[in-house]
């Protein structure tokens, strides 16, 4: 449950009657297919969130602006700034609770002594050991959410084609050009990519 | 491999990362890109109840509006009481009736402007003598401290 709390000495009250109408008609605009918008799009750079969990990310976004720790620009669609919004929060989010898990790790490294790399590393005074092992927490994670879709493809030859190519930025023209492939392959390769990716990277709503 | 000493992201992160940046974008575009009657026909097909979700989105938002509003009057509730709180009692302040019916009067015979609200000094109340002290205080146009140091 998000919770708001606005700090006195940092309110100005004029601007934040300001922005709560703002904020208040764009929430009452917003129509079930921008929800359901917003729900899809959130989970391709959060893998794993439930819509219940990009509604808390949603609101979130929404205590921030209301509290002015985020501001919206005057000029800037709610949609693209409360989008930017979420996804900002949801990165701090993962690199806090990565350090947070993390630590205890580094703790263990020092009382066992063991020579790890990450651990001599800060003996040489490079990075510390707990954003090395943030660093690679995130990695494994991002690495675990591509293996999932590339093994749930495994073997549909248009849609590994489709994901490689994606990876690596190669335009559509290219794979029609030097790979044979049709518009219609391409693009129903493309949706059906991304509709695998809708499950897989789905989390269950709690009833 | 690269070393973790090396100082800013090593290689393999830096490249997942792209990788999978390109990838979230070439589908977010791509939901941008359908119609509202697609993506709710989509969402429908996984299940979701489209309608209540956008109610509890809706209605969760409105809640934290109502009480950013709700803390907003408290907060200034707060500031009107605390201003108040500092403000001096303007009762004990006031130098004696006398005086400030001399001060007016003379406030007003340099500045006749003053005198068109003033009904030409006839026929006021002790009240409204204080009352026009205290607005004569408040505009600058008295300083009250001589009002209370001095006789004029």
């Amino acid at each position: 449950m998000t919770t708001l709390t606005l700090q006195p000495e940092h309110t100005d009250i004029s601007l934040l009657d300001d922005v709560a109408t703002r904020l208040e008609k764009a929430i009452f605009a917003l129509t079930e297919a921008d929800i359901v918008r917003l729900c899809k799009k959130a989970r391709f750079f959060v893998a794993g969130l439930s819509d219940d969990d990009v509604m808390a990310l949603f609101n979130e976004a929404v205590a921030r602006t209301l509290e002015g720790t985020r501001k919206w620009p005057p000029d800037l669609p709610f949609g693209v700034y409360i989008f930017g919004a979420m996804k900002s929060i949801a990165h701090g989010q993962r690199i806090s609770s990565q350090a947070i898990n993390e630590i205890p790790e580094c703790d263990l490294a020092l009382i066992d002594g063991e020579s790890s790399e990450e651990y001599f590393a800060t003996l040489r005074g490079a990075k510390g050991v707990d954003e090395a092992l943030i660093e690679k927490a995130e990695l494994a994670t991002l690495e675990g959410q591509l293996d999932e879709l590339k093994s749930h493809f495994a073997g549909d030859d248009n849609v590994e084609l489709v994901l490689a190519a994606l990876e690596d930025g190669t335009t559509r023209r290219v794979l029609v050009e030097e790979f044979g492939m049709s518009i219609t392959e391409y693009e129903s390769a493309r949706k059906k990519l991304r509709r695998g990716a809708d499950v897989i990277f789905r989390g269950r709503r709690q009833k | 491999m690269s070393s973790f000493a090396e100082g800013g992201k090593n290689d393999a992160f830096k490249n997942i990362h792209a990788k999978i940046g390109r990838i979230a974008e070439a589908f977010e575009a791509d939901v941008d890109a359908l119609t509202d009657e697609q993506i709710i026909t989509e969402a429908k097909e996984d299940g979701v109840d489209t309608a209540s979700l956008a109610r509890d989105f809706r209605s969760n938002a409105m809640a934290l509006v109502a009480e950013a509003k709700r803390q907003k009057l408290a907060l200034a509730r707060q500031r009107l009481a605390e201003s108040q709180k500092n403000r001096p009692d303007r009762s004990t302040a006031r130098p004696a009736l006398e005086t400030i019916k001399r001060r007016i009067q003379q406030v007003l015979a340099i500045n006749p402007g003053l005198a068109v609200a003033f009904r030409d000094g006839r026929s006021i109340s002790d009240d409204d003598w204080l009352s026009l002290w205290d607005d004569f205080v408040e505009t600058g146009a008295i300083k009250d401290q001589d009002g209370l140091n001095r006789s004029l």
